[in-house]
């Protein structure tokens, strides 16, 4: 640990790496909560899997045709609203399709992605830093990005939280007093696509949907109201990310799959925990 | 003028008929019971009333005008509630969302917003309930915490669909004695199989399976309630006495 500490001193790579865990901390705690108690984790995974198709077509662009502004990053927030919208209008309107629906954009997303990468020179390195991410490669630029998304997602799910929590709970009662429930019901798939997004830059897109949900879940296990789970979840989504990197450092392991590790056992040990604390209380 | 009004409905679900040609008025004030048996056209009726669905042929007015347009001005009770018990929200927080669509949307709730949600549980006798996790009720604590979700807003007309489903005969009987104390401002429509609960606090009774006539409450017995049903029925009338052994069979 002090070996990590001392590197966190004196390299600006770890420092953003840490900054990039903070800034996705701050949606998944948020977002992550309104995941799981609308149990909508695999369309988050359909989300997910779809950003590679984004990030390989905007790296296929930037890289072969000169279209230079262009990074990974925006390709992802473009797929993965997309897919959102797809998932989101089928669920509304042809409700029978719905996991038809999931397992098309899952697959189809990723085989745009992989289509992409194999006509880009170099994709080799790029295809594992997007499918396991590589949170020691964030760029300022990157943390820009995320701060940005973060402040959008943030404002928008705290602002509008009676209506997301009305949504969740009861749609159909939502639309009865007058709310427009399949509008909130999109924004809530938009707010779940930019987080998917935050997160794939730590974790990648293939182990998202594991740092989405899982300190919700571990929050869930020991508070029965949603603003609790997202304050707690966010902490442990803090703690997970910092903890993994630190964990990882010294033997030289993929921080990404350390970190969905380490959210894993934290959850094993909460079900334990939470059982404990419920029984006595 | 009627406060609902439905003149000459038809209504099929894929081309299986569910209603047809019917015709309801129900006025101000009014507590009408909606009885018959399963698949008999009652919950279409309640959604047709609430704007959820159109009829293919005729029309329904709801204080003169198209359902969907005053929705706001009607409370509902759906039959099936969600009853996710690791949901977390609080009996105060389900019934402050019965305040959607008023005042200001923007964060967290007003302080007057939850008076409102305590009066309206007290009215229910439920106002302990309030900080209780909802998935934790009973059946019972469930459905007075979702009347009151139903009632925080101040509804001309209260819609019940099934309200007495998962109660207990005592909490049926205590339930029907508190929507009974609504009138005459409230207008209730009632949605049951359970014969046992057309107390006399109801005006009138509709009987539906598929076509609906209607009977004031006094009538109702054995015979024309089997001839309803298609099939010999037992029928238990509890009289609100349930604690002297008033049961009739």
């Amino acid at each position: 640990m002090s070996e990590f500490l001392a590197a966190v001193a004196g390299h600006a790579f770890l420092q953003q790496a840490l900054l990039a865990g903070a800034l996705a901390s701050l949606a998944c705690g948020v977002v992550g909560a309104y995941v799981v108690v609308k149990r909508i984790s695999y369309i988050a995974g359909a989300i997910a899997h779809s950003v590679l198709g984004g990030m390989g077509m905007a790296r296929y662009l930037s890289v072969v045709h000169g279209w230079d502004w262009l990074h990974p990053l925006h390709g992802a927030v473009a797929a993965a609203l997309v897919a959102a919208g797809i998932i989101g209008l089928v669920s509304l309107h042809a409700r029978q399709r719905e996991d038809t629906i999931i397992g098309a954009v899952w697959a189809v997303g990723m085989a745009t992605g992989v289509v992409f990468i194999a006509l880009t020179p170099g994709y080799d390195v790029q295809l594992m830093s997007y499918l396991f991410g590589n949170i020691l490669m964030v760029t300022p630029e990157n943390l820009w990005l995320m701060a940005g998304l973060d402040a959008v997602v943030l404002g928008a799910a705290l602002l509008l939280y009676r209506q997301l929590l009305a949504v969740c709970f009861d749609q159909e009662f939502a639309r009865l007093r007058g709310l427009p429930a399949d509008f909130y019901y999109l924004l809530l798939l938009g707010l779940t696509a930019l987080t998917v997004v935050l997160l794939s830059t730590v974790v990648g897109i293939i182990l998202v949907i594991a740092l989405l949900t899982l300190p919700a879940a571990t929050a869930a296990n020991f508070f029965r109201r949603l603003g609790p789970i997202m304050a707690l979840a966010t902490l442990l989504c803090l703690g997970i990310t910092w903890g993994g990197l630190a964990l990882s450092y010294g033997p030289d392991l993929p921080a990404g799959a350390i970190i969905v590790l380490l959210a894993g056992a934290v959850y094993l040990v909460s079900l334990g925990l939470g059982r404990l604390v419920h029984n006595r209380g | 003028m009627a406060l609902i009004d439905i003149k000459g409905v038809d209504f099929s679900y894929n081309g299986r008929p569910v209603l047809s040609g019917v015709d309801l008025a129900v006025g101000q004030g009014e507590f009408l019971a909606l009885v018959g048996p399963n698949g008999g056209g009652k919950t279409t009726l309640v959604k047709l009333i609430l704007g959820l669905i159109t009829p293919q042929k005729g029309t329904v007015r709801v204080f003169g005008r198209l359902p969907a347009k005053v929705r706001r001005r009607m409370g509902y009770l759906p039959q099936h509630a969600p009853v996710d018990p690791s949901f977390p929200v609080s009996a105060l927080e389900v019934v402050l969302m019965g305040l959607m669509g008023t005042g200001s949307g923007l964060g967290l709730w007003r302080r007057e917003q939850k008076r409102a949600a305590l009066t309206a549980l007290d009215k229910l006798e439920a106002a302990d309930l309030a900080g209780r996790s909802f998935g934790r009720l009973s059946g019972g604590q469930r459905q007075r915490v979702l009347i009151a979700r139903a009632l925080v807003a101040g509804p001309e007309l209260l819609l019940l669909d099934e309200p007495t489903a998962a109660v207990d005969p005592r909490g049926g009987v205590d339930l029907m004695n508190i929507l009974a104390g609504l009138q005459p401002k409230v207008t209730v429509v009632l949605v049951t199989h359970d014969l046992g609960f057309v107390s006399p606090a109801v005006s009138r009774v509709a009987c539906i399976n598929q076509s609906l006539s209607i009977h004031p409450t006094q009538v109702i017995n054995g015979s024309l309630i089997s001839e309803l049903y298609g099939a010999p029925v037992r029928m238990v009338r509890h009289d609100h006495d349930l604690e002297h052994g008033g049961h009739h069979e």
